[in-house]
């Protein structure tokens, strides 16, 4: 998929996170400069501006499952496989409030079918 | 049979924006679309993209469930519009994704059509514009700034809503209920919340920028249509503005003010704000 790069930078040009000066996913991509595979909000532009369609945003992706994930990331997993969330979602807690405010209660899915979706088959990642 | 609406609310708003949830059910309610919240539901999907690739397993069974109960769904924040729409996307340009998701979502006793319509609350407020209008009482006197929800409008060719590079129709329903609309630099740029998972101090760098230049051009209030947004420029302000708090309202409940209904109904608790609404 990245054969096709043009090396034309306009993905690095528009990326916003570089027009304020924050180095960004981007240039390791293009330029294979360090720059932290992290750097990026998703925003979506850089992909929209290739002018040949590379899918920037699934590269990166791939690239981000293939090392380890910043703490924040590993945790929002391990929330995901406990309640379905990726921040912690209890109804014991909410649902009251839920049900005074007006909103329905939440009922969680069963940790056995987030198991079974989110089952990692992979060999282990290595290290970043 | 006409399908129903799950409101679907995702992580953050569930878990921290109960006011973004109820806001939403109510202005939808006041223009006859009755919204419901889906039982067994989790996350989108998009936190898991970097991490593993059944990300696409966790949006399609959302999907499915919705799908189960006759819904459409209609959604909160941008990363949630996101992943679902790409996923259905996906499933149509490759019925083979489809059918691997299916072999998968049998596992747990679900199937999956892609028959489902997703939008988020922009689109669906914009698709019922005129009705709309019928139900706004009144104009509200504040001098506000628009963070648009970039991923409701990127990539372009899947996502199929407003102009993706300018987003207006936050703008356009904005304008229909407030004085002032200030027009700012960054409008169009991604409010980047979602580096405070990997890079907050480039997180901070992006929320200050925005928020000096709102704070020079006179902005009272930052409208916000995605928890993260929300969650960037007004719960984590202090960690990085130093300035005088420029409060945010999420964009129903500024709606559902004009409606007719109260600051309180709309859970609006910021009392600069309240202030603001004051003998409106």
């Amino acid at each position: 998929m990245f054969d096709s790069c043009l090396k034309c930078g306009i993905c690095y040009e528009n990326c916003y996170l570089e027009q304020m000066g924050i180095p960004s996913f981007v240039r390791l991509l293009v330029q294979e400069d360090a720059a932290s595979l992290w750097t990026c909000s998703n925003c979506w532009t850089c992909q929209d501006s290739c002018p040949v369609g590379i899918p920037l945003m699934e590269l990166k992706w791939q690239m981000q499952q293939e090392v380890q994930s910043p703490p924040v990331y590993t945790a929002s997993l391990a929330n995901i496989l406990k309640c379905g969330y990726c921040l912690p979602v209890d109804p014991d807690d909410i649902n009251s409030f839920r049900i005074d405010d007006g909103l329905e209660p939440l009922t969680l899915a069963p940790p056995i079918t987030i198991g079974v979706l989110l089952q990692d088959n992979r060999k282990s990642k290595t290290k970043e | 049979m006409t399908k129903k609406n799950a409101l679907f609310a995702g992580c953050l708003v569930t878990s921290r924006f109960p006011e973004y949830e109820l806001s939403s059910k109510l202005i939808l309610g006041a223009l006859g679309l009755k919204t419901h919240t889906l039982s067994e539901v989790m996350c989108c999907g998009q936190v898991l993209q970097g991490i593993i690739p059944n990300w696409i397993y966790a949006a399609a069974y959302n999907l499915a469930l919705a799908e189960q109960n006759n819904m459409n769904v209609i959604t909160l924040c941008g990363g949630c519009t996101n992943t679902f729409k790409r996923v259905q996307f996906m499933c149509r340009e490759n019925p083979e994704t489809l059918e691997n998701i299916n072999l998968l979502l049998a596992k747990v006793g679900l199937e999956f059509h892609n028959t489902v319509k997703t939008q988020h609350l922009l689109e669906v407020l914009h698709e019922h514009y005129d009705e709309f209008l019928t139900v706004i009482k009144k104009r509200l006197p504040l001098k506000v700034a628009v963070m648009n929800p970039c991923q409701v409008f990127r990539p372009a060719a899947v996502m199929k809503f407003d102009d993706s590079e300018h987003p207006r129709i936050m703008e356009k329903l904005v304008g229909a209920v407030t004085a002032v609309i200030i027009p700012y630099a960054l409008q169009d740029h991604c409010c980047g919340a979602s580096l405070t998972m990997s890079n907050l101090e480039a997180a901070y760098q992006i929320g200050r920028t925005r928020l000096d230049e709102l704070k020079r051009k006179g902005t009272e209030v930052i409208i916000t249509a995605c928890g993260n947004c929300h969650l960037l420029l007004d719960n984590n302000q202090s960690a990085y503005y130093t300035g005088r708090k420029i409060p945010c309202l999420f964009l129903p409940q500024l709606l559902g003010v004009a409606m007719g209904m109260t600051p309180g109904e709309m859970m609006i608790n910021d009392f600069g704000i309240r202030s603001l609404l004051n003998n409106v």
